[in-house]
C-alpha cells in the first residue's frame, strides 16, 4: 500500500498543531502585527477596518488568519470580547447573505455555547418570516451586542463568498460593513490576482488589501529554518551556512512563494516519494483555478503563455516572436496584457527585458500537464532543483537509492516515473542510468501505468542505436538522433563530438568535447573566465562566458564571477543585483576583496561605502585595509573616520590603494 | 488616529472637518433639510457619522443607510426598525423619555405594503406612522435623520419597479418635510454616492427636492490635507519631509482623505522594503503606481457608469473620459461632436457631463470650455485600464 496522507499537513496550516503552528510563523511578521495592533488598539468608537490579503496560491493566506485567530484568543484583553470565527477553508454552502449569518450564528452556538446557547435556535425561529431576509443580521447583531462581544470573521476564499450574492446582498453587506460596527471581516483571496476577477462589487473599497508578496533572501532562509524537525534542522543549516545559492536557486525556482518552497525543499529529504506525491496532489487541487485562468485568455495569449511555460527559464522578446513566427512589436504589446494580468512578470536586462511566467507554481504546474511526452520540459523544474541542490555523486545516490526501493515495492508509480525522468536527464553514470531505466520500466510495466510507455531512453539505448546508424554510415541522422535525445550527460556530449570529427566539422566538436569535459569539470570555463580576467583582457568573451556560467548554475564562484565582470564593464546595478547575497559569506573572501578594489578603482565610492557599512554584513570589520583604503580616498569627507586608523593597518592599506591605482588602468574600458 | 483605508472613519480617527461640519449644524438651526453633496470617497459618511457620535446639545440623530431598499415598503420598514433598535432606543433614554416609552409600547408589529401594522392592531399608512411616532418628542428636542444612500435607493425604484413608484417616494418625503408638525421635530439629511439631483433630474422631479438645502462637501485644502498627512505620517510613524509632503499633494492634487490615506499605506510598505527611499519625492511616484494596482479601489469609478447609464451614454461617457485621460483636457466643443458620433443631443451630452462633474470624475473650474479631470491619479487610472 502506498502511504499517500501521511505529511500533507504540512502545507495546511490549519492541520498543524498550535505550538508547531506559532513556532513556525517566522515570516509575513510585519503584516500580522500591523492587523493585530488594529486590532487591539479599536475601541466601540471606530467602525472596524476590514482586510482582504491577497495573495498566490501557497504565499500564506491561510497562514496568516490562523495565527489572528491563535493570538486572539491567546490575548488576555481581547480574548474576554472579542471572538474570532474562522470557517474551514472549503466551508461554502453558503450562497445567501442570510446563510453566512445564519453558519455565523451556528458557529458561536457550537464553539462559545455558555454564551450563545440558542442563538441560531432563536433565528429559527423567525425563518419563517416575510421580512427574515432583511432583519437576520439585527437578530445576530443585537444578541453579541447583548453579550457585550465583537466578532472577527476570518474568510479564506472571501471572493467566492462575495461572487455568490446577488446584487441586493451586495448592497446589503455594504450597508452592514458601513453601519455596524460589531464585527470585523479579514479575507484571504487568490482569485483576486486573476484578470477576469470582477472588481466592481463596490464594497471592495471598504477593505484595506494587503498584497502578499514572495519571501526574499532572507526571509527564505528564516523560513526554511522554521519548518523542519530538530534532527533535520543541521542539515539546513549546513546548507544555508556552505552553500547559501542552493537556497537562492531554491527561491528563484519557486518564486519565493513559502508552501512551494517548502514543498520543494522536502523533495530534497524525502526518500520515499511521499513528499512528491503531496507535490502532485496539491498540483492537481490548483488544476481548476489554473486552467480557468488559461481558458479565460483569448488564443494568442495562451500560445504567449505555452511558449514561455514550456521554456521555464526567462525568454527575450525576440525569442519567443521567433518561436511562434510573429512580429516581434506584436508580441511585445501581449507580453505587455500579460503583465498586466499578472501572468508574465520582467526583468530588464540592459535594454532588453527578459519574460517569465510570474507563479512559478503555476509554471510547474503546466509542465507537467503540457510538456511533450518523453520529453525533459516536464521534468525541467525538477532537472533544475536536483542539478542545483546535489552534487554528481548525490544523484548518483539518489538514483541507486530508487533502483532499491522500487523492488521493495514502497514507491508510487507517479514518483517513479517523474523522478527516474529528472534524474536521467540530470546526467547520471550511464551504467546507473541504464539500470535506473530498466527497473523502472519493469515496474510500471508490471503495475500497468501508463508512465511506462512515457519513460525517455535511457542514455545506453540512445547510444546503441546511435552507433548502429554510424556503423551504416548515417553519421547525420546518428548526430540528429543524439541531439534530439535532450541528454546533457558527458558520454552523450562526447559521442556527440566524434561524430562531428567524423563529419570534420571542428569547432562543433570542440563546443562538445568541452561539454561532456564540462559536466566533469564545472571549473573549466570558469578558469578560461578566470584567466582573462586577472589578465584584463577579452572583456566581452569573459562576460559572456560568464554570464553562460551564471544561469546555468549560479553558484557562489560563477555569481562573484559574473558579478565582477560587470562590474568591470560597468553594468553597476546589474552588478549590485547579482553579487548581493553573497557579502554574507564568513571567511575572508578573494572574491570580496577583489570586488571592492575594483569598485573602488571604478570610482563608486559611495555605494562601496555603503554595501561596507550595512549592518548586516559586517563588512567593515572584516575588511578593515579595504576600508580604510577608501576612507582615505573619501577622507575630505570624512576627516574623522580615517582618525580611527590602527597604525598596523597602515601597510596594507597602502597596498590595497597601489593596487586600486593599477585597475584603473588595468580595467578602463 | 489610525490610517484607515475605504472603510468610513469614525472616533479618534475622524479628522476635523470643521468647517463642512459648522456649516451643516448651522443649516439644521436654521430648521432647513439638508443635501449633503460631494462625489464618492470626498467622506461624507464620515462626516454623518460624526454628527451621530457628536450631536448638538438637544438633538437626537439616527442614521441609515437605504441602498439595498428597492421598493418603497423596504425603505420603510429601514426607517422603523432603525427606530426601534436597541441601541437606539436606549439612546433615547437619556434624550426624551416620552419618545422612549411611546417606542418602547408601541411595539410595530408588521411594515408592510398595506402601511404599518401597530402592536394595538392599528393600520396607518407610512407617514401617518411615522408622524404619530414622533409626536411624542419633547418639544426642545428635535430628531435627525440621515439618509445614505438614498439616490440609490430611488434609482433601485427605477429599476426595479418604475418611475411612478420612485417618484411617490419623493413625494412622500417632501409631504412629511412640508408638514409643519413633523418639520418642527425632525431634520432629513439626505446622502449618497451618486447625486440624487442627476438621478431625480432623469425622471423630470427635480421640483419634489427643490426645497433642500444642498451642502456641498470640499476636499480638504492644501493646508488642511498637510496637516492631515503629517498627522497621518505620525501615526503609522514615517517619516517624510516637509517638501516631500507637498511634492504628494502636488501629485494627489484632488485632495481627497481617500487618495491621501492610501498612498501612506503604500509608503509605509516602500519604507518597510528600504528603509532610505522615502527620502525623495521619487518615492511618491513609487507609491502612485503601486496603489494604481489596486484595481479594487478604482474599478467602481468605471462600472458604475455601466451601470447608471444607458448604452450609448455609457459609451459616450467612456469615450469622453479616454480622451481626456490621453490629452489631460478637452473642450466642450469637441465634446459635442463625440456626443453626435454617439446619437446623442446637445442637451442630452451636457446632461451627460453634469453627471460626470457632480460625481467626481471632471471638473471645468479653470475655464468653463474646458474639462480635465480632477484626480490626476484617476486620470492615470482610467488611462491605463480603460482607455488602453
Amino acid at each position: 500500500m502506498l502511504q499517500t496522507s501521511y505529511s500533507r499537513y504540512k502545507y495546511t496550516p490549519d492541520e498543524i498543531s498550535e505550538d508547531e503552528f506559532l513556532k513556525r510563523f517566522v515570516v509575513r511578521e510585519d503584516i500580522f502585527s500591523d492587523i493585530f495592533e488594529d486590532i487591539k488598539s479599536s475601541d466601540d468608537s471606530n467602525t472596524n477596518q476590514h482586510y482582504i490579503l491577497i495573495g498566490q496560491r501557497g504565499q500564506g493566506k491561510t497562514t496568516l488568519l490562523r495565527k489572528l485567530q491563535i493570538e486572539v484568543k491567546n490575548d488576555k484583553k481581547l480574548s474576554k470580547f472579542l471572538l474570532p470565527i474562522k470557517f474551514a477553508e472549503e466551508q461554502y454552502q453558503i450562497r445567501s447573505l442570510c446563510r453566512l449569518w445564519e453558519e455565523v450564528a451556528e458557529y458561536l452556538q457550537t464553539f462559545y455555547e455558555d454564551e450563545f446557547t440558542t442563538v441560531l435556535d432563536d433565528m429559527e425561529e423567525h425563518f419563517e418570516d416575510e421580512d427574515y431576509y432583511l432583519k437576520c443580521f439585527s437578530y445576530l447583531e443585537s444578541v453579541v451586542k447583548t453579550k457585550g462581544k465583537k466578532l472577527l470573521l476570518l474568510i479564506d476564499n472571501i471572493d467566492e463568498l462575495i461572487g455568490k450574492l446577488s446584487e441586493k446582498e451586495q448592497r446589503q453587506l455594504r450597508e452592514i460593513l458601513i453601519s455596524s460596527n460589531i464585527f470585523r471581516i479579514v479575507g484571504g483571496s487568490t482569485k483576486m490576482l486573476e484578470h477576469q476577477h470582477d472588481y466592481s462589487k463596490a464594497f471592495y473599497e471598504y477593505f484595506k488589501i494587503i498584497k502578499l508578496k514572495s519571501l526574499n533572501a532572507k526571509e527564505s532562509r528564516e523560513f526554511l529554518l522554521s519548518i523542519e524537525k530538530e534532527e533535520q534542522k543541521e542539515q539546513i543549516q549546513n546548507v544555508i551556512k556552505n552553500s547559501p545559492a542552493r537556497v537562492e536557486t531554491l527561491r528563484r525556482i519557486t518564486g519565493g512563494v513559502p508552501r512551494t518552497l517548502v514543498m520543494l525543499f522536502d523533495i530534497f529529504l524525502d526518500e520515499d516519494g511521499n513528499a512528491f506525491d503531496d507535490l502532485l496532489k496539491i498540483l492537481d487541487e490548483a488544476t481548476p483555478l489554473y486552467k480557468h485562468r488559461m481558458d479565460d485568455l483569448p488564443p494568442a495569449l495562451q500560445e504567449i503563455v505555452h511558449t514561455i511555460a514550456i521554456n521555464w527559464d526567462g525568454m527575450l522578446t525576440g525569442e519567443i516572436a521567433k518561436k511562434l513566427r510573429l512580429e516581434s512589436k506584436l508580441v511585445s504589446a501581449q507580453l505587455k496584457k500579460l503583465e498586466k494580468y499578472e501572468i508574465v512578470e520582467s526583468e530588464s536586462i540592459g535594454k532588453n527585458k527578459i519574460y517569465k511566467i510570474k507563479e512559478r507554481f503555476f509554471n510547474i504546474w503546466y509542465l507537467m500537464r503540457f510538456g511533450r511526452k518523453k520529453d525533459r520540459q516536464r521534468v525541467e523544474w525538477l532537472i533544475r532543483f536536483l542539478q542545483s541542490w546535489c552534487t554528481q555523486e548525490e544523484l548518483e545516490e539518489r538514483a541507486v537509492n530508487i533502483i532499491e526501493n522500487i523492488t521493495n515495492d514502497k514507491l508510487s508509480s507517479s514518483f517513479i516515473f517523474h523522478m527516474t525522468e529528472a534524474l536521467s536527464y540530470a546526467g547520471l553514470d550511464l551504467d546507473i542510468d541504464n539500470k535506473l531505466k530498466m527497473e523502472s520500466k519493469k515496474h510500471l510495466l508490471k503495475k500497468n501505468s501508463t508512465f511506462a510507455k512515457e519513460l525517455s531512453e535511457s542514455d545506453n539505448d540512445i547510444l546503441g542505436k546511435a552507433i548502429q546508424l554510424e556503423q551504416k554510415n548515417e553519421v547525420d541522422a546518428a548526430i540528429l538522433l543524439l541531439l534530439n535525445s535532450k541528454k546533457d550527460s558527458s558520454i552523450i556530449n562526447h559521442m556527440l563530438a566524434q561524430m562531428y570529427l567524423r563529419l570534420e566539422q571542428y569547432e562543433n566538436a570542440e563546443q562538445y568535447f568541452q561539454k561532456s569535459f564540462y559536466k566533469q569539470n564545472s571549473q573549466f570555463s570558469a578558469n578560461i573566465s578566470i584567466a582573462y580576467y586577472t589578465t584584463g583582457e577579452c572583456k566581452d568573451r569573459a562576460l559572456t562566458i560568464s554570464q553562460s556560467l551564471y544561469t546555468k548554475q549560479n553558484n557562489k564562484i560563477n555569481t562573484m564571477l559574473y558579478g565582477l565582470i560587470l562590474l568591470w564593464d560597468e553594468d553597476f546595478s546589474k552588478s549590485y543585483q547579482v553579487v548581493e547575497n553573497y557579502f554574507q559569506e564568513e571567511d575572508e573572501d578573494t572574491f570580496i576583496i577583489e570586488y571592492f578594489k575594483l569598485l573602488i578603482s571604478k570610482g563608486q565610492f559611495y555605494q562601496a561605502k555603503k554595501i561596507l557599512e550595512m549592518p548586516e554584513y559586517q563588512l567593515k570589520e572584516r575588511y578593515k585595509p579595504i576600508w580604510y583604503a577608501l576612507i582615505t580616498l573619501m577622507q575630505d569627507e570624512f576627516p574623522h573616520e580615517i582618525k580611527k586608523m590602527g597604525r598596523e593597518l597602515a601597510e596594507s592599506v597602502e597596498e590595497v590603494l597601489k593596487e586600486i591605482e593599477v585597475y584603473k588602468e588595468k580595467y578602463a574600458i | 488616529m489610525k490610517n484607515c483605508v475605504g472603510q468610513v472613519v469614525r472616533g479618534d480617527d475622524f479628522w476635523d472637518r470643521t468647517t463642512e461640519l459648522e456649516t451643516i449644524w448651522d443649516a439644521i438651526d436654521s430648521g432647513s433639510h439638508i443635501l449633503l453633496v460631494a462625489p464618492r470617497r470626498v467622506g461624507k459618511t464620515s462626516i454623518m457619522h460624526k454628527i451621530k457620535d457628536e450631536p448638538k446639545e438637544g438633538y437626537i440623530v439616527i442614521y441609515i443607510d437605504t441602498e439595498s431598499a428597492d421598493n418603497e415598503n423596504e425603505f420603510w420598514h429601514k426607517i422603523f426598525n432603525a427606530m426601534q433598535e436597541e441601541e437606539f432606543v436606549n439612546r433615547l433614554k437619556s434624550k426624551s423619555k416620552k419618545l422612549c416609552e411611546r417606542v418602547k409600547n408601541i411595539r410595530i408589529k408588521k411594515v408592510s405594503a398595506s402601511g404599518v401594522k401597530f402592536g394595538d392592531g392599528q393600520t396607518l399608512d407610512y407617514l401617518a406612522a411615522f408622524e404619530t411616532l414622533v409626536k411624542d418628542l419633547e418639544i426642545d428636542k428635535k430628531l435627525i435623520i440621515m439618509v445614505d444612500e438614498f439616490a440609490q435607493t430611488i434609482e433601485n425604484i427605477i429599476k426595479y419597479e418604475d418611475i411612478k413608484n420612485a417618484n411617490s417616494l419623493l413625494k412622500a418625503h417632501r409631504a412629511l418635510r412640508q408638514n409643519q408638525k413633523v418639520s418642527e421635530k425632525v431634520t432629513f439629511i439626505y446622502a449618497g454616492s451618486i447625486g440624487l439631483e442627476s438621478v431625480v433630474s432623469k425622471i423630470n422631479s427635480i421640483k419634489i427636492i427643490n426645497d433642500l438645502n444642498s451642502i456641498k462637501v470640499l476636499p480638504l485644502s492644501n493646508s488642511e490635507a498637510f496637516k492631515f498627512v503629517s498627522q497621518l505620517c505620525l501615526s503609522t510613524k514615517i517619516e517624510l519631509r516637509e517638501e516631500v509632503i507637498y511634492h504628494l499633494l502636488n501629485k494627489v492634487e484632488w485632495l481627497i482623505p481617500f487618495y491621501l490615506q492610501l498612498l501612506i499605506q503604500e509608503l509605509k510598505i516602500l519604507s518597510r522594503e528600504n528603509t532610505e527611499s522615502l527620502s525623495d519625492a521619487s518615492s511618491i511616484d513609487i507609491a502612485i503606481d503601486k496603489a494604481l494596482e489596486h484595481r479594487s479601489y478604482f474599478e467602481s469609478w468605471h462600472t458604475k457608469l455601466k451601470e447608471s447609464f444607458s448604452k450609448e451614454e455609457y459609451l459616450f461617457a467612456k469615450e469622453v473620459l479616454n480622451i481626456i485621460s490621453e490629452n489631460y483636457t478637452m473642450e466642450s466643443s469637441a465634446i459635442i461632436n463625440i456626443a453626435a458620433k454617439h446619437s446623442l443631443d446637445e442637451d442630452e451630452a451636457k446632461d451627460m457631463i453634469r453627471t460626470l462633474v457632480y460625481d467626481g470624475y471632471i471638473n471645468n473650474n479653470e475655464n468653463p470650455k474646458v474639462y480635465r479631470y480632477n484626480s490626476p491619479i484617476l486620470r492615470q487610472w482610467w488611462n491605463k485600464n480603460v482607455a488602453n
